[in-house]
């Protein structure tokens, strides 16, 4: 993960600056926002490998309501990145929906700094495999044209070996150009 | 109903003066005819149903007060059901102090038929002077002998005639004070624990990743040392306080207390070697509907706390007595270790009030949330010898609730 950039998402600045200091020496580099509305903004410029994320932003606020809506704006603007949620205040269940939603993991503060350290490693690993595995559309491209290789261009066969009509075929053929 | 109660009233004032006037207008048609003992007599009948008509006037809330048709006396059961009812306890007393009127409750609290308040068993000497000295209108808490707080009421009333009464209602609130201060705790401790861990991330990660760097001068190195060793103290202290906002809900069930207190003294006894474990329990089983875990912290708290008290005494002994009455099923843990001193028995049920060397704080104050949250009560009691810690479980007349 050394060649990772890392978003981190806290309204208190000597939070950033202690994580971006403990993880200085493992990553490429780190970047800060102070509200969900920036880091969403900064996501959609820029490529990150994980984000650290606040659950609470508003004073007095200990619900995790204000992470989780941000977890859905940072996935809305990159589907496989990475997010390890923080809070202060962690009951069981506020864990078990930051997971539920999609969390990748969920460290209470204070935390210690190898388990953030491994936290954000696990995220950017997840980030990387999210982004190298296919999408659904790009299997079948792949399988429907692996099919019309194996009988040779004939639509007829590749259809009836893909369990499709020759219609069938021929529409998704058009779709994908 | 004001004209019922003034009917016999009208009549008694009507028939005494037509006596009267009868017998004067007697005596008047009597006068020529010189018959002095007639008229003599008739006079002192009118004299006689006059004066009784004035007593009568001047007792007229008697009169009224009096049920005169079986609708009244009815009304009268009713109304004095209703008091007996009300679980607040009722005194009536006169301008002197004494006990004119009380509710089942009040005489329950007494103890047995009673004429002052000085004799009600449940108060101490001190207490019924501050409530003699009450004035109308005041509300105040008071201590009863046993430890529990009662909300103490005082008014007054004067009824057309009589003399004023003061009227003087007691009730329990152990309960609902336990209840209340421990939601301010749970309030307190949630912001405590979010404001302290938010303040202490940053001390601890920093303090981590400057002693990771390489090349500290001794002095900066033993400086590191030690933030790091307070914030990690720090930090263990908040997980306390974790662990005190953290207790769970009550899950009730139906089970016999003796079979529960007779588990948890015998894993006491084999860890306190040395020490006398007493049981002593009812003939019947104690069933009771209550969390059995909860219950279970709670004794191990208190027996942890009695053991350690005896720590040390020549012949350390610690009693567990259960008893079951009607409305209630009693839990006494007794030890014979030096006891609380008077002036400490609000404080030790206070989150992290310990007077022992590396004491949490935390096992009284967790006890006594645990009986709140059950609608118990935890208290230390007065005791000839050492320490009494008693817990008072109401019969399931209700759900056990959660804070």
């Amino acid at each position: 993960m050394n060649d990772a950039r890392i978003l981190i998402v806290d309204d208190d600045p000597d939070v950033r600056q202690a994580a971006a200091l403990a993880l200085a020496p493992h990553v490429n580099g780190c970047d800060e926002a102070t509200s969900p509305a920036e880091a969403a903004q900064r996501v959609r410029e820029c490529r990150y490998d994980a984000v650290l994320l606040d659950m609470n932003f508003l004073a007095g606020a200990r619900d995790g309501a204000a992470g989780l809506a941000a977890l859905a704006d940072l996935r809305g603007a990159d589907p496989a990145l990475g997010v390890v949620f923080l809070t202060a205040y962690g009951g069981v269940s506020l864990a078990v929906q930051a997971m539920k939603q999609g969390g990748d993991d969920f460290l209470l503060k204070p935390w210690r700094n190898a388990q953030l350290i491994a936290a954000v490693r696990d995220a950017v690993a997840r980030t990387e495999a999210r982004r190298r595995s296919p999408t659904l559309a790009a299997v079948e491209q792949s399988t429907i044209a692996e099919a019309l290789q194996r009988h040779e261009g004939n639509i007829s066969r590749a259809a009836a070996s893909l369990g499709l009509t020759r219609q069938a075929l021929y529409r998704r053929l058009a779709r994908d150009g | 109903m004001d004209s019922l109660a003034a009917y016999p009233l009208v009549s008694a004032i009507g028939w005494r003066l037509v006596i009267a006037g009868a017998a004067v207008w007697g005596a008047i048609q009597l006068l020529p005819s010189h018959h002095i003992a007639t008229i003599a007599l008739l006079l002192i009948v009118a004299f006689l149903a006059l004066a009784d008509l004035c007593v009568g006037m001047t007792r007229r809330t008697t009169i009224q007060a009096r049920p005169a048709t079986a609708e009244d006396a009815r009304e009268a059961d009713q109304l004095r059901a209703l008091l007996d009812a009300v679980a607040t306890a009722l005194f009536v007393l006169d301008a002197r102090g004494r006990i004119v009127r009380c509710n089942r409750a009040a005489r329950r609290m007494a103890g047995a038929m009673v004429s002052r308040l000085e004799d009600v068993a449940a108060l101490d000497p001190g207490t019924i002077s501050i409530l003699q000295a009450l004035p109308a209108g005041a509300r105040r808490l008071v201590r009863a002998r046993d430890g529990r707080n009662l909300l103490a009421w005082c008014g007054s009333f004067t009824a057309p005639g009589a003399a004023p009464q003061r009227f003087l209602s007691l009730q329990w609130v152990a309960g609902e004070l336990d209840a209340v201060e421990i939601e301010a705790w749970h309030a307190m401790t949630r912001v405590l624990t979010h404001e302290m861990m938010n303040a202490l991330a940053p001390i601890v990660s920093l303090t981590e990743s400057l002693t990771a760097l390489p090349d500290h001068p001794p002095q900066t190195a033993r400086a590191l040392a030690t933030i790091e060793r307070r914030a990690t103290h720090l930090l263990g202290f908040v997980e306390r306080y974790r662990q005190l906002g953290d207790l769970p809900r009550p899950v009730p069930e139906v089970f016999d207390l003796s079979v529960l207190v007779t588990d948890v003294a015998q894993s006491a006894m084999s860890v306190l070697e040395g020490t006398s474990i007493r049981l002593s329990l009812p003939a019947k089983p104690a069933r009771i509907t209550a969390d059995p875990e909860l219950l279970e912290r709670a004794l191990a708290n208190l027996l942890q706390n009695a053991a350690e008290a005896v720590r040390g005494q020549p012949s350390p002994r610690i009693t567990i007595e259960l008893t079951t009455e009607k409305t209630e099923t009693i839990l006494r843990v007794r030890d014979n270790g030096p006891g609380v001193p008077v002036d400490r028995i609000d404080e030790i049920f206070v989150p992290f009030f310990t007077t022992k060397e590396g004491g949490s704080g935390i096992g009284l104050s967790l006890s006594r949330q645990i009986a709140a949250a059950h609608h118990a009560t935890l208290m230390a009691v007065p005791s000839d010898e050492g320490a009494c810690f008693e817990l008072r479980i109401p019969a399931a007349d209700g759900e056990p609730s959660a804070h």
